[in-house]
């Protein structure tokens, strides 16, 4: 199985990243390390087409405030960081995922289109690809308060950020009539152990998930190993959040897990998986062969499906960046994977799937470097709502 | 046709028992004794096993009854039903020896009854012939093949003009009768359609793109007609090679009409000219070069137009024409203009119609009476040199009459002078006289055939129409029969152009090239088969025999050459050297090509080929019938097909599994003889192409290399197909009589029997001293006996 989750290169990277921000935050009951608070290099790679990227990405967090999921582009404001004129001026981040961008909700895949708005997401951000320059405008705002990372690798939510590195929350207090949750951090990574307090903002409209349940205030308790989502709170110039949701068993962070899971599956079987063109292979009339790479981030059932049904051959559309196809229920064209190899050690973004795919009519968008999406046989084959299309 | 038939009693009991004295000793020699080992205890005229007695079993072969149950005792002697199990067996070799000795018989004897000669003899013309026949006569091309028009023709082993099978059915009649009706139309309408040129223009400085499969633009012929189709273009090769191909398509039929490869640069646009005779309808234009282009609603995203390739825009979910560095993927045309120009009537075409109609009919009625006494000589006179030259003869006076009569009949009761007159002259072309070529005579048996009889035998032959003016007024002094005017007419007749018609046609039959393509290859197998490949294949044989009949060169050149006749789709698909140019050009061969002659011809080796495999006894028969002559005896029926190689058996090649299937008595008596005409062959797949491993599908390990070695049954060895080609150009006798046997059953219309075998060693014979010269054969033919005699 290939391990789809980011590198432990960029766990850490983003591991340093955050406990620097949150000691800086000043919102840690004890002491902090000072090793953590050491400047990290930026990276200012500039990604080609067809390459994945060589170094992991710049670390970025902030609540999400605007999507157009379509597009899979969005902004954060950015994480607070004291200063008081950023907070009175800054503009939100905006950003666009690159085509082989990964998003987790709820510890499994998702898309923006499954995260609510106001959600504090984590995400690894690269310089814009070459060619992409003019993607996002720039920032109206102060022009230091925005980041000039805005093509995302990576987004995820607080709960898939901790859980999937092995980092939980233990309940230490909780404190109805200030509106405080009290939890200790803990977790380990390569080079960096913390064993934090830390103090959440809480109140009536957050949920608090137990096995299959919807409870409330009487279901939290001391001790309790939970994992948490977070959204805006009035205090955020000093980085503080508000607890939106509590899952505080394995039952109930397994469902909602799932619940996302299903969710991604179904969106990717209606949308195909998505990845780029290595090299086209041109054979005498209109037969040709497509060596393709699959991005990364999917569920692997979708994989394994893949791998499983290639025998009955594959459609394949072609796409744009931001994944969006045309008629894809027409316009894609048929063939038969003719080869499938499968990395150890695949790049950032990619699945390491790589296949040969064979047709016998090949369209224009068929290009290194360019965008596809592959169906499996019997995947619906559907006509997607206008506002997706591409025409 | 029985009904056509008179029947001559006497002549065929002659032919009968000519038959049976040639033919007994071998029969005696073989059969007899086999019959008593083997048969006779059982079948004689005391126990009668399964009431049938052998002994008193008539040996009359040319009579269909005994035939017929001949044939019944060489089925089960062949399913291996007889003898019975608990009997003593025969030897594989007894068996083929008894199995072909009957099956001589049974063929000599169909043989006899399809060559039988009554008082009169006639021979329906094929539906080629009566196009070609009706185009030399009024100038008017008649398609015979479209739908609704003249049914199909049988065949016999490739030979669509054989007068036993031509019968006649009502349905035939009607056709005839409605295409006299179209051809008189179309020679004398009512009003001259007038010619136009309709001129369609590209948005300059925009090109229309026309890649493969794509149909462009709109072109209507609005009556059935000769038109000239213009178009500027450039033609640019695919990266591979490939030439794009111009074509105009029939959108009522789904067929291209005419066609030509182009090449010419982006700059250097050409004009390329069709001019065909095209029914009335819708057409447009099209690129037949190869490529599934028409693969749902892509083609509407892929541009049309374009000014320059370096600027050309498309878009990604269109086709992909281009590479990055701008060559084509496919053969492109780029278009500037089209225009069609018709119908046209040319001048030679309208003096082929002069003085077949009155040009004083009257449209007046009633008529005054010495207008009327006018219009019934001037029919008179048109009408008899209509029937004389319709019906290759001069007509008699009845038979004017009965036509005039036809005339009068028809205008009185009603009918305006001009239709009642092409009423008159519908009915000589619905005459039997006029499809129908008719020898003999129904008062006296004749041996052979007049002038008149001549002209027509020879005509059909070299031109697969009726004889010219000069050919009739030779048959009318009655000195077509003489050697030396027949000698200048042969010659005066090959050397006019209507003779490539015998040169298209001949190969045709004698090959069997209507088999090519019959049985379409199966695209996942052979994705690289196209119908423009399918038509190269023929062309290449038709043409190879073209340049032996233009150089006179001997036929040994069918067996094996120094050369061929390829365009560039065929050397692509023979994996040669080509220069990328239109056409057919003749091109040197050395060894590593692996072509030479007719047998390795990609035609020739699929015709033999099932869609998914190649058929080694299929080729095995095919050299049996075209380059020996003889027809190999059908195999029994309810064959156990070759089963796929399983997937936990070692992969085999088809000869392997030919080869184990042979090993059984039954099977061994005839693939002996069959098969290693066919296994010289190996080396070429189902469509033709050179190969030294055989594709399996299924089984275990790689594929199988193939063996194309064997040995004749004379015991003379090959080890490939070259070696093969040169055994058989080695010993060119027996192919010479069996290629004299071929032209004679297309120039005589009939099988050849044994009768005949005598006359054709003499022109084989004769031929000899030439070096079988294909020419010096024809002419050989011609001044025989053979082809004087009914």
């Amino acid at each position: 199985m290939i391990d789809h989750q980011p590198t432990d290169e960029i766990d850490r990277r983003t591991a340093i990243s955050l406990l620097a921000a949150v000691v800086a935050g000043g919102v840690i009951l004890s002491n902090s390390s000072a090793q953590a608070t050491e400047p990290l290099p930026e990276n200012d790679e500039i990604l080609q087409p067809g390459k994945f990227p060589a170094k992991p990405g710049n670390y970025l967090a902030g609540e999400l405030v605007t999507t157009d999921a379509i597009n899979r582009r969005g902004g954060l404001r950015l994480d607070g960081d004291f200063n008081d004129d950023r907070y009175d001026k800054a503009q939100p981040h905006d950003f666009a995922m690159l085509p082989y961008g990964m998003i987790y909700y709820h510890g499994a895949p998702a898309e923006l289109r499954d995260i609510p708005l106001g959600t504090h997401l984590h995400g690894s951000f690269y310089l814009p690809p070459k060619g992409e320059e003019a993607t996002i405008p720039p920032t109206k705002g102060p022009p230091q308060y925005g980041s000039k990372y805005n093509h995302a690798i990576l987004l995820e939510d607080d709960f898939s950020f901790f859980q999937r590195r092995g980092w939980e929350w233990r309940v230490v207090d909780l404190d109805r009539g200030d509106g405080r949750l009290k939890v200790a951090a803990s977790g380990k990574t390569e080079g960096v152990e913390f064993e934090k307090e830390h103090s959440f903002w809480i109140d009536d409209a957050k949920r608090v998930w137990k096995e299959r349940e919807l409870l409330d205030w009487e279901a939290i308790a001391a001790d309790q190993v939970v994992q948490v989502n977070l959204t805006w709170s009035p205090e955020w110039r000093t980085r503080q959040f508000r607890v939106c949701d509590v899952w505080i068993d394995e039952v109930s962070r397994k469902a909602a897990t799932e619940r996302q899971r299903r969710t991604h599956v179904r969106f990717q079987k209606h949308r195909w998986l998505a990845g780029w063109v290595d090299h086209v292979e041109h054979l005498d009339g209109s037969n040709g062969i497509v060596t393709i790479t699959l991005f990364g981030g999917m569920d692997p059932s979708l994989y394994d499906e893949v791998k499983q049904k290639r025998a009955d051959g594959n459609a394949v559309a072609v796409a744009e960046p931001t994944l969006r196809t045309f008629w894809q229920d027409h316009d894609h064209q048929f063939g038969l994977i003719v080869e499938l190899k499968e990395g150890a050690n695949p790049a950032l973004g990619s699945s390491g799937i790589q296949i040969r795919w064979k047709t016998d009519a090949l369209l224009d968008g068929f290009r290194p470097g360019r965008i596809v999406r592959l169906r499996c046989h019997d995947w619906p084959n559907i006509k997607l709502p206008p506002e997706e299309r591409l025409h | 046709m029985k009904s056509l038939r008179i029947i001559a009693c006497l002549l065929f009991v002659f032919a009968a028992a000519h038959l049976r004295a040639d033919e007994s000793t071998n029969f005696d020699k073989v059969v007899l004794p086999l019959f008593g080992k083997y048969c006779q205890r059982c079948h004689d005229a005391k126990r009668q096993e399964g009431e049938f007695q052998l002994d008193t079993l008539s040996r009359d072969f040319a009579d269909m009854l005994v035939a017929q149950r001949w044939s019944e005792v060489l089925f089960r002697l062949n399913s291996g039903e007889m003898p019975p199990k608990d009997e003593p067996q025969l030897s594989a070799d007894e068996l083929e020896r008894l199995s072909e000795a009957i099956s001589q018989q049974i063929d000599a004897g169909r043989a006899a009854r399809m060559a039988r000669r009554d008082r009169v003899t006639l021979n329906r013309l094929s539906r080629d012939e009566y196009s070609k026949t009706v185009y030399d006569l009024l100038g008017v091309h008649f398609d015979a093949t479209m739908p609704g028009a003249l049914n199909d023709d049988p065949r016999w082993h490739g030979f669509d003009r054989i007068g036993a099978l031509l019968t006649l059915s009502p349905s035939h009649v009607e056709r005839y009768v409605k295409a006299a009706d179209t051809v008189l139309q179309q020679a004398f309408p009512e009003q001259q359609p007038t010619s136009a040129i309709n001129r369609q223009t590209a948005p300059a400085p925009q090109r229309w793109v026309i890649y493969p499969s794509l149909l462009h633009g709109q072109i209507q012929t609005p009556t059935p007609g000769l038109y000239r189709i213009r178009v500027q273009l450039s033609g640019l090769a695919s990266f591979k090679g490939r030439l794009p191909r111009l074509s105009l398509w029939n959108s009522s039929l789904k067929r291209a009409e005419v066609g030509q490869d182009v090449l010419a640069a982006e700059d250097a646009p050409t004009v390329i000219e069709f001019e065909s005779f095209l029914p009335q309808g819708s057409f447009q234009l099209t690129n037949e070069a190869p490529g599934k282009l028409d693969d749902g609603p892509t083609p509407s995203a892929t541009p049309k137009l374009l000014t320059r390739v370096k600027d050309y825009r498309p878009s990604p979910i269109g086709y992909k024409l281009f590479l990055g560095d701008g060559r084509p993927i496919f053969p492109l045309l780029l278009v500037d203009w089209y225009e069609c120009e018709g119908p046209l009537v040319l001048e030679a075409d309208l003096k082929k119609r002069e003085g077949f109609f009155p040009s004083r009919l009257s449209t007046r009625s009633p008529p005054e009476a010495q207008e009327l006494e006018q219009q019934q000589r001037d029919a008179r006179e048109c009408l008899s040199r209509f029937m004389a030259r319709a019906w290759r003869r001069p007509p008699t006076t009845a038979e004017i009459d009965r036509f005039v009569a036809l005339f009068d009949s028809e205008r009185q009761s009603g009918e305006n002078p001009r239709s009642a007159y092409l009423a008159a002259m519908a009915g000589v072309l619905a005459s039997r006289n006029f499809y129908y070529l008719v020898d003999g005579s129904a008062d006296a048996q004749r041996e052979r055939i007049n002038d008149w009889e001549l002209a027509s035998r020879l005509s059909y032959f070299l031109w697969s129409s009726l004889p010219d003016d000069e050919l009739s007024e030779h048959a009318a002094r009655g000195e077509l029969h003489q050697p030396e005017v027949l000698r200048q007419q042969i010659q005066r007749m090959l050397a006019d152009s209507k003779s490539s018609r015998f040169v298209e046609a001949f190969p045709q039959q004698w090959l069997q090239l209507h088999r090519v393509g019959q049985f379409p290859p199966d695209p996942e197998l052979y994705p690289d088969y196209d119908k423009w490949l399918e038509r190269s294949m023929v062309l290449e044989s038709t043409q190879f025999f073209s340049e032996v009949f233009t150089r006179n060169a001997s036929i040994r050149e069918f067996l094996t050459s120094d050369w061929t006749v390829l365009n560039a789709r065929l050397a692509m698909h023979y994996g040669m050297e080509f220069p990328v140019q239109a056409g057919l050009r003749r091109v040197p061969l050395t060894e590593r090509d692996h072509r030479g002659g007719l047998l390795t011809q990609a035609a020739v080796l699929s015709l033999t080929s099932d869609g998914t495999r190649h058929r080694p006894v299929h080729r095995g028969v095919w050299v049996s019938e075209a380059i020996f002559g003889r027809t190999p005896p059908p195999p029994p029926p309810n064959v156990e097909p070759l089963e796929p190689t399983p997937s936990n058996k070692p992969k085999a090649t088809i000869r392997d599994q030919l080869q184990a299937h042979a090993t059984h008595t039954i099977c061994s008596s005839c693939h002996r003889k069959i098969d290693p005409l066919g296994f010289a062959f190996e080396n070429y797949d189902a469509i033709g192409r050179w190969r030294t491993t055989e594709k399996v599908a299924g089984g275990l390990g790689n594929d199988p290399p193939v063996f194309a070695g064997g040995a004749f049954p004379d015991g003379r060895q090959y080890d490939g197909p070259e070696s093969f080609k040169k055994l058989l150009a080695a010993q060119l006798d027996p192919f010479a009589e069996a290629f004299i046997e071929q032209l004679a059953t297309f120039a005589l219309r009939r099988v050849m029997t044994i009768d005949d075998r005598k006359q054709i060693h003499s022109i084989a014979a004769a031929s000899k001293s030439d070096d079988f010269q294909l020419r010096t054969m024809v002419e050989q033919l011609v001044l025989s006996e053979l082809f004087l005699k009914r």
